[in-house]
């Protein structure tokens, strides 16, 4: 039975694979450039683009990261306060943070294409809008989402090209993770029971079932405890996690620095987990940015999930 | 106030020169349009016109309902500490666009989105609430009005709290729309902030003297011909649109409706006559000027605009109280 399942599930990534080859909504043929037009954004907003942008404002740190992955570095003018990665996004002009971007320092870069997402940036978005700004929000809440993400955002740049070759790259890296755990499970091995540590001050604050940390997790071979949630992010008693007793705990790196700092936690070293040492930090930029980095927080989350192989 | 307000248009996370800006605005008035020549980008035409001018006007109208609402409340209760808050409708306004937020309701009206418009209503029912509950046999006395005011805002700004932990995603635009900010004015919100704080200012100076008679006791007022219920609810139910309307589109700012009034009282006496005036003055020019401090000084990012009032406000306060007592010593 549970082979059985786990063969499914390589057959769906297959799948998946394939039908995100030929691209969003099979409108195009595979690998053509497509010339730019109208185009329906993750909000369900219709954005008319006349011709391929040429100076694109970002107001993520993960859109910057994909635009710069396709290659248009040079047509990025405009950045938040938190584009740090890659280094030459932080010479970009700044036009404030992602949760306050500045409407004026954005419209005085005079972009033809605001790349921006929902959430927190709502709001700001009608204002852009009536400012006259050509804005597409993306809103990637999983992995598999944030593969077509990166190839939308490829379409309506003119990189489907590009796109598609870091999207087969980043899905056959996730074929094979989940390779190897359909392996494990195979051999009997059961899912080890992690818990994920965004923050820490008397409560620990988890990951619930709908965020994307839960569903690396799961890819990676894991079992998310703070599913038990539906939500994003909530906070979890102390006394529920030393109930719970995680296999094995991480940390994103905003919140501890070193595994070792756990232990100076009174009561701590009782969890499993803390007592076989296996508390890892992972990087969190690759955990919570829906860009193309996203891959190595998949696979950093399955290194520390099964060490052995 | 007018230099203000220019200067407040010229100042902002984009460099435009004071002239240009100034003749921008100059442009766009009827008449004296014609005379200028335009000699600017489009550029900087729209972020002076679309995006400074809507939030410098709005920060105006707000100070001002903010600093008017205090004026009136404090006369009323007769309370140096009651504020535009006091009898629920800042939590009002808060629960209804946090319903609007958690609920992710799209509706909207003539270019207003549904927050405002929920903050609005939310605003007006809990102060319908507050006095529904408060009135005994047709009668409500302003220590109870005062004491149902607080206990419904508890009881609010609790099932605010709840909705923000239920709600995953939509718990920071919560959290932002609470900390108050100017940040999304446009002229819509504008245009409808508008008539509440004109109507609500002409009220208030109207009934300026009215205001000073209660200040001597009901009994007293009644005695000199001052149909002091039917007068209270009048100004209630002024205070209460114009803080409506004033937190409906900018959230829950504090300080300036609570202090304007006393700074403007330490310059102009307690004769509401002039201090009304006075405090819509203050109140307008208090926040237009905060708010350029908010979107300038970290520039591009920006400080959430109560900071600054109260950064600003509490020892300018200090000092002005320090020296009247001085005076007075």
């Amino acid at each position: 039975m549970l082979r059985k399942r786990s063969l499914l599930t390589v057959l769906a990534l297959c799948i998946l694979a394939a039908s995100l080859l030929s691209g969003c909504g099979g409108s195009e043929k595979k690998g053509e450039e497509r010339s730019p037009g109208v185009f329906t954004d993750d909000l369900g907003r219709e954005v008319t683009l006349e011709e391929a942008p040429s100076r694109i404002v970002s107001v993520s740190p993960a859109c910057t990261e994909i635009l710069f992955a396709l290659g248009l570095g040079d047509k990025v003018v405009g950045v938040t306060e938190y584009c740090d990665y890659p280094e030459e996004a932080l010479e970009k002009e700044k036009i404030g943070t992602f949760t306050t971007p500045s409407l004026e320092a954005i419209v005085a870069l005079n972009p033809d294409l605001v790349l921006a997402t929902g959430g927190v940036q709502a709001e700001v978005l009608g204002r852009m809008e009536e400012l006259g700004l050509t804005v597409y929000a993306v809103n990637p809440t999983t992995f598999d989402e944030t593969l077509a993400t990166i190839l939308e955002v490829g379409e309506i740049t003119g990189t489907t090209r590009r796109a598609e070759e870091i999207v087969t790259d980043m899905n056959q890296r996730a074929v094979e993770v989940a390779r190897r755990v359909n392996e494990m499970e195979a051999r009997g091995k059961a899912r080890p029971r992690a818990f994920f540590e965004i923050y820490y001050e008397n409560n620990v604050w988890t990951v619930g079932k709908g965020s994307i940390i839960s569903n690396l997790i799961r890819l990676a071979g894991g079992e998310n405890i703070g599913d038990m949630e539906s939500g994003d992010y909530y906070e979890f008693s102390v006394e529920a996690l030393m109930s719970q007793n995680p296999q094995v705990y991480l940390v994103g790196s905003g919140s501890m620095f070193e595994p070792g700092d756990i232990t100076s936690r009174p009561g701590w070293d009782r969890m499993d987990a803390v007592r076989d040492g296996r508390v890892y930090v992972i990087e969190e930029n690759l955990l919570y940015r829906t860009g193309p980095r996203l891959i190595d927080g998949l696979e950093a989350i399955h290194a520390a999930l099964y060490p052995e192989d | 106030m007018l230099a203000a307000v220019i200067v407040a248009v010229a100042l902002g996370a984009v460099y435009v020169p004071l002239a240009t800006s100034f003749r921008i605005v100059l442009s766009r008035l009827p008449l004296l349009g014609r005379m200028v020549e335009a000699t600017w980008t489009p550029t900087q035409e729209t972020i002076i016109v679309s995006v400074r001018l809507p939030r410098v006007l709005l920060a105006l109208l707000v100070g001002m309902g903010l600093a008017l609402a205090g004026a009136i409340f404090q006369g009323l209760f007769r309370n140096p500490m009651a504020d535009p808050s006091i009898i629920g409708s800042s939590q009002g306004a808060a629960l209804g666009a946090t319903v609007a937020f958690f609920f992710g309701i799209k509706a909207g009206l003539g270019g207003l989105t549904s927050v405002p418009l929920f903050a609005f209503a939310g605003s007006l029912l809990a102060v319908l609430a507050v006095y529904a509950i408060a009135r005994v046999g047709g009668r409500a006395s302003i220590a109870s009005l005062l004491l149902v005011g607080i206990a419904l805002s508890s009881f609010l700004a609790s099932i605010v709290s709840l909705l923000m932990v239920v709600s995953e995603d939509r718990m920071h635009n919560i959290f932002f729309w609470l900390m108050g900010g100017l940040g999304t004015g446009n002229w819509d919100m504008v245009l409808a902030v508008l008539p509440f704080i004109a109507v609500g200012a002409a009220a208030a100076l109207l009934l300026a003297r009215d205001l000073n008679l209660l200040m001597l006791g009901e009994e007293r007022a009644a005695q000199l011909g001052l149909e002091t219920e039917r007068f209270k609810w009048t100004m209630i139910a002024v205070a209460s649109l114009v803080v409506g309307a004033a937190v409906s589109v900018s959230g829950i700012i504090g300080f300036v409706g609570l202090m304007t009034p006393h700074i403007v009282r330490l310059l102009t006496g307690p004769d509401h006559r002039f201090l009304i005036p006075g405090s819509i003055l203050g109140g307008g020019l208090f926040l237009v000027l905060a708010d350029t401090l908010a979107r300038t000084v970290i520039a591009p990012n920006e400080l959430p605009v109560g900071i600054v009032t109260a950064f600003f406000g509490a020892p300018f306060f200090i000092y002005l109280l320090r020296r009247s007592r001085q005076q007075t010593a």
